[in-house]
């Protein structure tokens, strides 16, 4: 349909502008010329640049930039597929207990004074291995839907693993650990290096590519349980792949972002409420959103104030009267 | 198309033990409400598991506990219509129709786009989102899904239960259709005797988890026995009839049946064509010579066959009419005051008026 390509189009478009303003704003500023200058040179130009600009654009802002893409998109898609899959507006892709696994996992390693390195790869880990937990419980559970089963196992074991998280907080030395810690759960995309980005990058392209190829099944898990079985859908199996599929995004977000909220829950309906709820239309738009909007409140993170604040602190502020603006305008909802 | 089912299986305090084989087009599952045909509809599509027992489809086994064969539901290429034709709502009628064939592989699709349309009258909605259509058109779209999926058996689980009576009518019409139409075998579970008696070729009667009868439904439906499991206001015996004419003056048709002539008002039929007629028993009086200066169009000479023997006042008289069997439901007052017995020779009174559109199917 016409209005969709143009969504498309001008969520992309967004999007480049945003990428060209990420690199061009900071204490450093980098006029768009300087920065066309240097695509130039290291596309096999010759004019050298002044090393202070290539390191800044390349060195600093650029993987932080691509950091807030991928974060934004992962979230975005892994929401937009678990929204889909629980039939339910409310879901994000914590539902399952990503989240609370990956800080349990991050929580410890720095309890544990392990490295940075450590410190994600447990995060990651945990994050996996909450999901797991939590899928292999949830599924056992005959005599009850197996969604709903599978929502009160995340939810429990999430709170569980708060507690578990709360009492390694308790204990933890105030002077060095704590700090961490806190700086740690309030998410930051500040300290994110490329070497963190080879890691996570290809871990969650790993995840969106099911989804993508299993776009058109997506669809009809939201028919009801029986008929999708009928029409020849293998729930049980598609759940599980996009259970993965989501986590995997997810946990790799997490592990070198931290935790922030609210892009996985409202970006998928943000792009609902233009695109309509087809999963092949719904996911690109709600990664394209998503990409978007967290590299503009990332963005704003880094400018607004002399020191840094952390996203999940402005992700509400700027996306709330941004969703409202476009619930209001539009005329479909879920 | 043979379908052969011998299952067990406890739900809580209910248990099912249906055993039942059918060579036939429609096989109807036939009971009241609970009675465990919608629960024996999904142990053959495989949305639930029996404890124990048979399930085989034309040759093809989907579940034997003893061999250790279980087919999940997704890969038994079954073609299901629930109750409320759920359509994506997001999508066009068109791709909600696509969807159906999407996990068929090319090799064995058997069922065509066009087919599908023209057996059921959608090409026009095509382009249509369902909160456009009516509930008819839906369950005709979600009749369509279920047979672009080309599948082994066609599974329909009280289609018309959500229509109000002109769509009934309407989709009947459809699946009529669909019956002479569509060479795999087709399992109809209703409570509406009306439904069953216009569509199916085998009657299974279902009551309280099991299969109490099994056979021809022109045959169950003139058994005084199973008077009480039919439905007594809605039952009544079901013959084969063709028209012969059609007098457009006084907008009655004259059916023949073999057991005589039969009058029934806006017939939508042709010349020739077969029919399928029910008369209902309470429709039916009798009298011991025909009648002068009535109005009874229709006066069918037979014998009486047999006699209920129910408590009430009122019973229920089969009649033999040139080897057909006909019910007529009547006050045991009047059995004793005609002197009615087996074999005494009468007269059955039918208001042409009585054989209506809800009565009449095509054959």
């Amino acid at each position: 349909m016409k209005t969709h390509a143009a969504a498309y189009a001008l969520a992309a478009v967004v999007l480049a502008a945003l990428v060209l303003l990420a690199l061009a704003l900071g204490r450093y500023p980098v006029s768009v010329v300087q920065l066309a200058t240097l695509a130039l040179d290291k596309l096999g130009g010759t004019r050298p640049l002044a090393p202070m600009i290539a390191t800044v654009v390349l060195d600093i802002r650029g993987p932080r930039v691509l950091s807030a893409v991928l974060v934004g998109a992962s979230l975005a898609a892994a929401g937009t597929a678990f929204q889909g899959m629980f039939r339910n507006p409310l879901v994000s892709p914590d539902i399952l207990g990503v989240s609370s696994g990956a800080a349990l996992g991050a929580v410890l390693a720095i309890f544990l004074s392990l490295g940075a390195v450590a410190v994600q790869a447990f995060a990651f880990a945990g994050g996996l291995a909450a999901v797991v937990l939590v899928y292999l419980i949830g599924s056992r559970l005959r005599g009850h839907d197996p969604l709903l089963a599978l929502v009160l196992t995340g939810v429990l074991i999430g709170t569980l693993l708060g507690s578990a998280i709360a009492l390694l907080t308790y204990l933890a030395d105030p002077s060095n650990q704590l700090p961490a810690i806190t700086f740690w759960l309030l998410g930051s995309l500040a300290s994110i290096a490329p070497r963190d980005l080879a890691i996570a990058a290809p871990l969650a392209l790993l995840g969106l590519v099911p989804m993508l190829l299993l776009r058109w099944r997506m669809n009809l898990l939201a028919l009801p349980d029986d008929e999708a079985r009928a029409l020849g859908v293998d729930t049980r199996r598609l759940r599980a792949v996009v259970v993965a599929a989501a986590t995997l995004m997810t946990a790799a977000s997490v592990a070198i972002g931290g935790i922030i909220g609210w892009v996985g829950l409202l970006v998928p309906h943000a792009a609902r409420l233009v695109v309509g709820p087809d999963f092949g239309r719904l996911l690109p738009l709600a990664m394209l959103i998503g990409a978007a909007f967290l590299l503009a409140v990332d963005t704003l993170c880094r400018t607004v104030a002399p020191i840094e604040v952390p996203p999940g602190v402005l992700t509400a502020f700027i996306g709330t009267p941004f969703f409202l603006w476009l619930f209001a305008a539009s005329r479909r909802s879920w | 198309m043979r379908i052969e089912v011998e299952v067990d299986k406890r739900l809580g305090a209910f248990r099912v033990a249906a055993r039942f084989a059918s060579d036939a087009g429609v096989t109807a599952l036939f009971g009241r409400s609970g009675s465990g045909k919608t629960t024996l509809l999904n142990l053959i599509a495989g949305l639930a598991r029996p404890d124990r027992g048979r399930i085989s489809v034309d040759g093809t086994a989907f579940f034997d506990s003893v061999r250790g064969v279980d087919i999940p539901a997704h890969r038994r290429r079954i073609g299901y219509v629930f109750q409320e034709g759920r359509l994506l709502p997001h999508l066009t009628v068109r791709q909600n129709l696509l969807y159906g064939r999407f996990f068929t592989p090319e090799a064995e699709r058997y069922e065509s786009l066009e087919r599908v349309l023209a057996l059921l009258d959608i090409g026009h909605l095509l382009e249509r989102r369902p909160h456009r259509l009516s509930g008819g058109e839906k369950q005709r779209v979600a009749i369509g899904r279920a047979l672009l999926a080309s599948p082994r058996i066609l599974l329909l689980d009280e289609p018309l239960a959500a229509l109000d009576s002109a769509r009934k009518s309407e989709i009947l019409y459809y699946i009529e259709r669909l019956r002479d139409e569509v060479r795999i075998p087709i399992v109809y579970v209703s409570h509406a005797l009306e439904e069953v008696v216009r569509l199916a070729d085998t009657l299974v009667l279902v009551s309280a988890g099991e299969v109490t009868e099994v056979g021809p439904v022109a045959e169950l439906a003139a058994r005084l026995d199973l008077r009480p499991q039919l439905g007594r206001f809605e039952g009544g015996a079901v013959l084969d009839a063709r028209v012969a004419e059609q007098d457009l003056a006084s907008g009655l048709a004259r059916l023949e049946f073999a057991g005589g002539t039969l009058y029934a008002p806006d017939v939508d039929a042709l010349v020739g064509e077969r029919l399928r007629v029910r008369i209902r028993a309470r429709d039916v009086s009798l009298a011991l010579t025909p009648p002068r200066d009535a109005s009874f169009l229709n006066v069918i000479s037979g014998t009486v066959s047999a006699i209920g023997d129910e408590p009430g006042a009122s019973v229920d008289v089969r009649l033999d009419v040139a080897g057909t069997p006909l019910v007529a439901r009547i006050t045991r007052k009047s059995v004793g005051a005609l002197g009615l017995a087996p074999g005494r020779p009468v007269y059955a009174l039918v208001k042409a008026v009585a054989i209506d559109r809800h009565s009449v199917g095509y054959a």
